[in-house]
C-alpha cells in the first residue's frame, strides 16, 4: 500500500517536472534553411529596404569638408573614408562578439562555412573572437527582438520594420554626414538632412535587374538590352522561336510567390528620380498610370504571364532547381535582382558546371527607359547590420568596429557578389554582372523628408495595396498573376489596377501626416508634372 | 492514512484532495488558454504590430471586416467575407462526410470478417500527422511542368489509360477552374477525418443494447426500419455533436489548403487570410484577433442554434 503511494508520487512528481522543462526557453536563433529561404530572406527585407522611402543619396553628399573620420581609428582603417568612428581603446583582446546574420548558406552548419573564414582577420587584429549564427526568418527573428532584447546577439540583421521601431531597438551609429562615404546610409534614419541619425548600415548593395544567361540571349541573336517592357517579351519570343530553352521561368507557386514582387521592385530604380515615391506622395498622383515605371512593370509582368509560350508557371518550381536549370541552359531569364546572380553562379557549380562557363549568367537592368530618354538602375542596400542597444559600451565599440570592418575591409561584397557599400568604389569594384551595363546610370534613392519618413509604409498598409512586398494569395500581384494564366483581357487588367489606384487615393487622402506636410514650404520642392495627373484608364 | 490527525474532517480532506489535483489542469488551462484568448480579445480592439502596440482603435478592425471604412482603414474591403465562400465546400463535404461514415459504421457493426482489421485501417489516416497527408495529397494532385517538377501521381496514372498527348489535368492549379481544386482540397479533408467520424459511430452503434433488437427481429422489422427506428434516434446526440464540429471544422479549415494550395487559384480560406494578415506583409495582428474573434462567435451562433433545434427533436 505505501509502495503504490510512493510511486505515485513520484509518478506525479516527474510529470510535474517534464510539464516545467517543456516550458523552458529555447534560445535557437540558427534555423536549417536552405538558401532558397536566404534568398527569399534578403529579397524581402533586401530590396524592400532599397525601395522603402528613405535611403541616402550618398553620390552627391561629398560637399562636407570634415575631415575627421574616426575618433582614434588606427591605420588599418583607412582615415579617408568618412565612416563609423570608432573608440578603440575600449576594445579588448579576449572580448567576445556575438552576430546573427541572415545568410544562413554561409555559417557553418547550415551552409558552407564560409563566414567563419571570413572573419579571421578581423579576430586576429584585435584579438577577438567572433561567433555567427544565423536565422533567416524575419518573423521569427522580429519577435526575438520584441520580446528578449538582452538576448539577442551583439550585431545583427534588422529585419524589415519602421525606423521609429529599429530606433527603439538598436544603437544609432552616427549621423548621415558622418557616414557620407556608405551608399544608401539613410534606409534607416531618423532625423533632418545631414544630422539625421543612422540605426542600420547596409552589409551589401544590390542593383535591380533581371538574371538571365548570356549564352542562350547572344545564341537568340539579341545583342542590345531590351530597353521597354514590349522589348524584353519581343525578346523572349525570340529566344523561344529560336533556340529550344525555355525563355522564362516565373516560378509562381504557393513558395514562390515572392517572384511576383521582384517585377515591381524595378520600377522605382528605373524611373531615374531619387525622389519618386515622395514625389508620387506630394503630387498626389496615382500609383499605377500608363507609361510610369510601376504601371510598366506590372504590364511587364501580365503579359508575361498571359503568353503561354513563353514561360513556364512552374506547378511547384523549387528555387534550387531554377538555379541548375539556368545553368544548364535551359531557362534563360528568372526576375530577381543582382544578389542572385552569385546564387545561380554556385547552384550551377554545385550541379557540376565550371566557373569560366557559368560567367555567362549576368544581369541584365531594368527593361524601361525613363522619360528623360536615358536609363536607371537604382543602388540599394541588401540587409542592414543593426547593433544591439542593450549591450555594454566596450561591446558597443566592438561591434562598431566589426562592422566598419565588414563594410570597408572585408571581402564580403568581393565573394558574394554585391555592389560594394563604400561609395568610393570604382567600377572594377562592382560584381562581374554590372560589369557590362555601358549605358546605365546608377543612383541611390534619397532621403525622404523627416516628416514624412513612414507615410509610404502607413498608406501602404492602410490601403492594404502593398505596392512591393511579397504577395500573400490575395494580394493586386497574385490577381494579376493569375488573369494574365487564365488568359484574361487588357480591361480586366486595368480594373485590377484601378482598384488599387482609388484603394491608394483614399488612404493617402485620409493620412494625417501628409496632410500636415502638404501644407509647410518644403513640400513645394517636391512639386512634379509628372505625376499630377489622375489615371483615366 | 494516518489515522491519528484528526484536525481535518472527510469533507475537508474530500475538498483540499480534489483542489490539489485540479490546481495543475486548471493551471494550465488559464496560463496557456484563457489569458492567451483574453489579450486576444483585447488586441483585437488595438491597432497592432509584430513589433508591438501602436494605437487603440476601438471597433475599426471589424467594421473593416465587414466592409465598412473607418479611420484606420479607409477602403472597404470584402476580402475576408468571401474566403467564408469556400468554407461552403468543406461544409457540404462533411455533410457527405458524415452520411458516409454512418454508412460504414452500420456495416461494420454487423456480422463481418477481418472487423478489426478495417476499423484500424480506416482510422489511421486520423493518427497521421496533418501535414504529411497534405503533402502526399499534393503529390497525388500535382501537375508536372516538364521542366523542374514531376508529374503528379493521379496523373501519372490517368496518362497510362489516357495514351501519349494527355498533358495531365490541372486539379490545384487550374485558375480557370477553382471549383475543381477546392473538390480536391475537400477530398482529402475527408479522406483524412473520416476515420474519426465512423469509430465514433461505432461506438454508439454498439452502445445500444441487443435485447432492443431481438424485440424488433420478433415484432418483424428489417433492416432499414431497424436502422431509422432504433439505431438513429439512439445516436442522434453523436450526430448534433458531429454536426456542431462539422461547421466549426469547415469555417476554420487551414492545414490541408495552406500546405497544399497555399491559398492560390481560388482557395483562400478564412484562417489562412487571418494567418497572412498577421505574420505577412500587412503585419497587422490587432486585425487578424478581430478576424479571430469573428470565426469564434460564428461558431457560437451555430452551437446554439443546433442546441435549439435538436432540443425540439429530443
Amino acid at each position: 500500500m505505501k509502495l503504490k503511494k510512493v510511486l505515485a508520487g513520484v509518478l506525479a512528481a516527474s510529470s510535474a517536472l517534464t510539464l516545467a522543462g517543456c516550458g523552458s526557453d529555447t534560445s535557437s536563433t540558427s534555423k536549417s534553411t536552405s538558401s532558397k529561404s536566404t534568398s527569399s530572406g534578403a529579397a524581402t527585407s533586401g530590396t524592400s529596404s532599397a525601395a522603402t522611402s528613405g535611403t541616402t543619396s550618398s553620390a552627391t553628399s561629398n560637399a562636407t569638408s570634415d575631415t575627421t573620420s574616426g575618433g582614434s581609428s588606427d591605420e588599418w582603417f583607412d582615415t579617408s573614408i568618412k565612416g563609423l568612428k570608432v573608440d578603440e581603446s575600449k576594445i579588448k583582446p579576449g572580448m567576445k562578439l556575438t552576430v546573427l546574420t541572415n545568410r544562413t548558406d554561409r555559417v557553418e552548419g547550415t551552409g558552407n562555412g564560409y563566414f567563419k573564414e571570413m572573419v579571421k582577420p578581423f579576430e586576429e587584429h584585435y584579438g577577438v573572437t567572433v561567433e555567427i549564427t544565423a536565422d533567416s526568418d524575419a518573423t521569427a527573428v522580429k519577435q526575438k527582438i520584441t520580446s528578449n532584447l538582452e538576448g539577442c546577439t551583439d550585431v545583427m540583421w534588422i529585419p524589415s520594420m519602421s525606423v521609429a521601431k529599429a530606433a527603439e531597438y538598436f544603437e544609432s551609429v552616427g549621423t548621415v554626414g558622418e557616414l557620407s562615404n556608405y551608399t544608401d546610409i539613410t534606409n534607416k534614419c531618423i532625423g533632418e538632412g545631414d544630422n539625421a541619425l543612422v540605426y542600420g548600415v547596409p552589409t551589401g548593395c544590390n542593383a535591380d535587374g533581371i538574371v538571365y544567361n548570356k549564352k542562350i540571349w547572344d545564341a537568340a541573336g539579341i545583342t542590345e538590352s531590351p530597353a521597354s517592357p514590349s522589348e524584353f517579351v519581343a525578346d523572349l519570343k525570340k529566344i523561344k522561336e529560336t533556340t529550344d530553352s525555355t525563355p522564362i521561368l516565373c516560378c509562381y507557386t504557393d513558395k514562390e510567390q515572392w517572384v511576383l514582387a521582384k517585377y515591381i521592385l524595378l520600377a522605382p530604380g528605373s524611373s531615374g528620380d531619387p525622389y519618386y515615391k515622395t514625389k508620387l506622395l506630394v503630387n498626389g498622383g496615382d500609383l499605377f498610370v500608363e507609361g510610369e515605371p510601376y504601371y510598366e512593370m506590372a504590364h511587364m509582368l501580365f503579359e508575361v504571364y498571359s503568353n503561354d509560350d513563353i514561360h513556364e508557371a512552374g506547378a511547384s518550381a523549387d528555387w534550387q532547381q531554377c538555379k541548375a536549370l539556368v545553368a544548364e541552359d535551359t531557362v534563360a531569364t528568372v526576375v530577381s535582382g543582382s544578389w542572385a546572380v552569385e546564387q545561380f553562379v554556385l547552384g550551377g557549380k554545385e550541379a557540376g558546371y565550371d566557373e569560366e562557363e557559368l560567367k555567362k549568367i549576368t544581369l541584365l537592368p531594368p527593361p524601361y527607359t525613363a522619360p528623360d530618354g536615358k536609363r536607371y538602375a537604382s543602388v540599394g542596400a541588401d540587409t542592414l547590420w543593426g547593433i544591439n542597444k542593450t549591450i555594454s559600451d566596450d561591446q558597443k565599440e566592438l561591434a562598431k568596429a566589426f562592422v566598419k570592418w565588414w563594410v570597408e575591409k572585408s571581402p564580403y561584397a568581393k565573394d558574394e557578389g554585391f555592389i560594394p557599400v563604400l561609395n568610393t568604389a570604382t567600377i572594377e569594384d562592382y560584381p562581374e554582372s554590372l560589369q557590362s551595363w555601358s549605358d546605365i546610370e546608377y543612383f541611390s534613392n534619397a532621403q525622404t523628408p523627416a516628416a514624412i519618413s513612414t507615410t509610404w509604409d502607413d498608406i501602404d498598409k492602410a490601403s492594404a495595396v502593398l505596392v512591393e512586398a511579397d504577395p500573400d494569395g490575395t494580394n493586386y500581384k497574385n490577381k494579376i498573376a493569375e488573369l494574365a494564366l487564365r488568359h484574361g483581357t487588357e480591361e480586366e487588367f486595368k480594373a485590377i489596377l484601378k482598384e488599387c489606384n482609388e484603394k491608394w487615393a483614399t488612404a493617402r487622402d485620409a493620412d494625417k501626416n501628409l496632410k500636415a506636410f502638404l501644407e509647410t514650404e518644403e513640400s513645394k520642392a517636391y512639386i512634379d508634372e509628372r505625376f499630377a495627373k489622375k489615371a483615366n484608364f | 492514512m494516518a489515522l491519528g490527525r484528526k484536525s481535518m474532517g472527510y469533507t475537508a480532506q474530500k475538498y483540499l484532495t480534489t483542489f490539489l489535483f485540479l490546481i495543475i489542469p486548471v493551471v494550465l488551462l488559464v496560463v496557456f488558454t484563457l489569458i492567451p484568448a483574453v489579450n486576444m480579445v483585447i488586441y483585437s480592439f488595438q491597432n497592432r504590430e509584430m513589433t508591438g502596440f501602436k494605437a487603440w482603435v476601438g471597433f475599426d478592425n471589424y467594421i473593416r471586416i465587414f466592409g465598412g471604412t473607418s479611420e484606420t482603414f479607409p477602403n472597404a474591403d470584402f476580402g475576408y467575407l468571401e474566403t467564408l465562400k469556400n468554407s461552403l465546400y468543406y461544409l457540404v463535404g462533411s455533410f457527405i462526410q458524415q452520411a458516409l461514415a454512418l454508412f460504414v459504421a452500420t456495416i461494420l457493426c454487423s456480422k463481418i470478417k477481418l472487423g478489426g482489421l478495417f476499423k484500424g485501417v480506416i482510422f489511421f489516416p486520423y493518427l497521421m500527422n496533418g501535414v504529411a497527408v497534405a503533402l502526399i495529397f499534393k503529390n497525388l494532385f500535382g501537375f508536372g511542368d516538364g521542366l523542374t517538377v514531376p508529374q503528379g501521381t493521379l496523373n501519372s496514372i490517368l496518362s497510362l489509360f489516357a495514351g501519349e498527348s494527355f498533358e495531365g489535368i490541372k486539379f490545384l492549379n487550374d485558375p480557370n477552374n477553382p471549383v475543381m481544386a477546392n473538390l480536391c482540397l475537400v477530398f482529402a479533408s475527408v479522406w483524412r477525418y473520416i476515420g474519426f467520424d465512423i469509430i465514433m459511430y461505432i461506438s454508439a452503434i454498439q452502445s445500444i443494447s441487443p435485447d432492443v433488437y431481438e424485440a424488433a427481429d420478433l415484432d418483424g422489422a428489417n433492416s432499414w426500419q431497424r436502422f431509422w427506428y432504433i439505431v438513429f434516434p439512439s445516436i442522434s446526440p453523436i450526430v448534433s455533436l458531429q454536426l456542431i464540429m462539422a461547421v466549426k471544422g469547415a469555417v476554420s479549415v487551414y492545414e490541408i489548403p495552406f500546405i497544399i494550395t497555399g491559398g492560390n487559384y481560388g482557395t483562400m480560406t478564412f484562417v489562412i487570410a487571418a494567418n497572412n494578415t498577421a505574420f505577412g506583409q500587412l503585419d497587422a495582428i490587432g486585425l487578424a484577433c478581430a478576424l479571430s474573434v469573428v470565426l469564434l462567435i460564428i461558431t457560437l451562433i451555430v452551437t446554439v442554434i443546433q442546441k435549439i433545434a435538436f432540443k425540439d427533436k429530443r
